[in-house]
């Protein structure tokens, strides 16, 4: 099967990570180009730089090349690689705590070469929608780690709660009562952002 | 917060993301409908769950950099390349400095080994001078010291010497107090 078969058919990730296992290198390339942009969404979204997040993401394919044997179809493949890049956040974060080294990117929005949905070109509503996104990004960074995961995983990346628990390898439980706690959380920072929502009740 | 205002919080919390994600069985959505139609509180806080998770959904995405997949294949390449080289450290390290090395260590191993050999036959040499009593010892040291010469063995034999010592001097206390009686006998028989 050629390269443009594997990405136009509709083969699976768990088919592709198989043809890898077996020496099909073209495999690997079409897994990269599926999940490199969500996981360098999610990786973002963890550790509040883009510089990192990408070198992150690029460590995470490097080991999925590496260690192709230690996959095992008991899991999906999406499960594999986002505990991959999850752990690789986390030890960044607790990296930068232990040098105490903060990012400038952290306090100076310069990384704005996201794809900022457009909104009939209105450079007013550009503007404020970009201060929110700020915002939201400042406030999921003050976000302790385990809530942090969840609250990211489910709410921007849209998981489902078992896979979650997966993922990250707690109990179901644990991670509903993780979303539920980290939203809280999350609506006590963003409480003025919030209720100025003009489709409030 | 009070305890109890936390639990309730956190039941509210649950029931929130339950009717905002459709996992509410039909019977427990209208209960809970009618309760936040009595509750205007709640019924705020519902909507403010419901506006971040929309937020959080529209979270601009970001890309991958154009040369993402050309910088991956560079560095598999260098790995792949590392693993291959069979003299990864040869820029570092050159072939005098690893024989010499190796030497080192050779030599370190074969003199500790000596010296463990070797050990036990002095205490047997300063203990024989010691008591006097010559390369004769007794079998159940000797044989300790050529089969098992280790710790144990090594103490018996400091306690083998140390008896030795104390027989040999008392023995020389007993010599000198019989040459002085017998010195003063003489000196009375020649009176």
């Amino acid at each position: 099967m050629n390269k443009k078969a594997l990405q136009t058919e509709k083969v699976t990730d768990e088919v592709l990570i198989a043809r890898f296992q077996q020496g099909d290198v073209q495999a690997f390339d079409v897994l990269v180009r599926r999940y490199k942009d969500q996981l360098l969404n999610y990786v973002y979204r963890f550790v509040g730089s883009r510089v990192d997040a990408e070198d992150i993401v690029q460590e995470t394919f490097l080991r999925v090349f590496k260690n192709k044997h230690y996959y095992k179809e008991i899991a999906k493949f999406s499960t594999w690689v986002y505990t991959i890049a999850g752990n690789l956040a986390k030890t960044e974060l607790r990296r930068r705590k232990r040098r105490k080294v903060f990012s400038v990117s952290n306090f100076v929005n310069e990384e704005r070469d996201y794809d900022i949905p457009d909104s009939g070109r209105n450079p007013e509503l550009e503007v404020e929608s970009s201060i929110k996104d700020g915002i939201i990004q400042k406030a999921i960074e003050k976000l302790p780690s385990k809530f942090k995961e969840v609250i990211l995983l489910r709410d921007v990346q849209g998981f489902a709660y078992e896979e979650i628990s997966q993922i990250l390898n707690i109990p179901l439980g644990t991670v509903k009562s993780r979303v539920n706690r980290g939203r809280l959380k999350l609506q006590e920072d963003l409480r003025f952002l919030l209720e100025g929502e003009p489709n409030n009740g | 917060m009070h305890y109890s205002d936390k639990l309730h919080s956190d039941k509210l919390q649950e029931q929130f993301s339950d009717y905002i994600e459709g996992e509410m069985l039909p019977q427990a959505r209208q209960a809970f409908e009618l309760q936040l139609r009595n509750d205007s509180e709640a019924a705020q806080q519902l909507e403010r769950v419901r506006a971040l998770r929309e937020h959080l959904t529209q979270l601009p995405t970001i890309t991958t950099s154009p040369d993402f997949e050309q910088r991956l294949h560079n560095r598999i390449g260098e790995q792949k390349f590392r693993r291959l080289d069979p003299f990864p450290f040869s820029s570092h390290f050159n072939w005098k400095t690893s024989i010499a090395a190796a030497a080192a260590v050779l030599l370190i191993a074969v003199s500790s080994m000596l010296f463990v050999d070797s050990e036990p036959a002095t205490i047997n040499l300063q203990q024989s001078n010691q008591t006097g009593l010559g390369p004769s010892m007794p079998p159940a040291n000797s044989s300790m010291m050529t089969s098992k010469p280790s710790q144990p063995s090594m103490q018996a034999l400091q306690e083998d010497a140390q008896k030795a010592r104390k027989d040999s001097t008392d023995l020389e206390k007993k010599m000198n107090l019989r040459n002085g009686i017998q010195y003063v006998n003489e000196k009375s028989d020649g009176k």
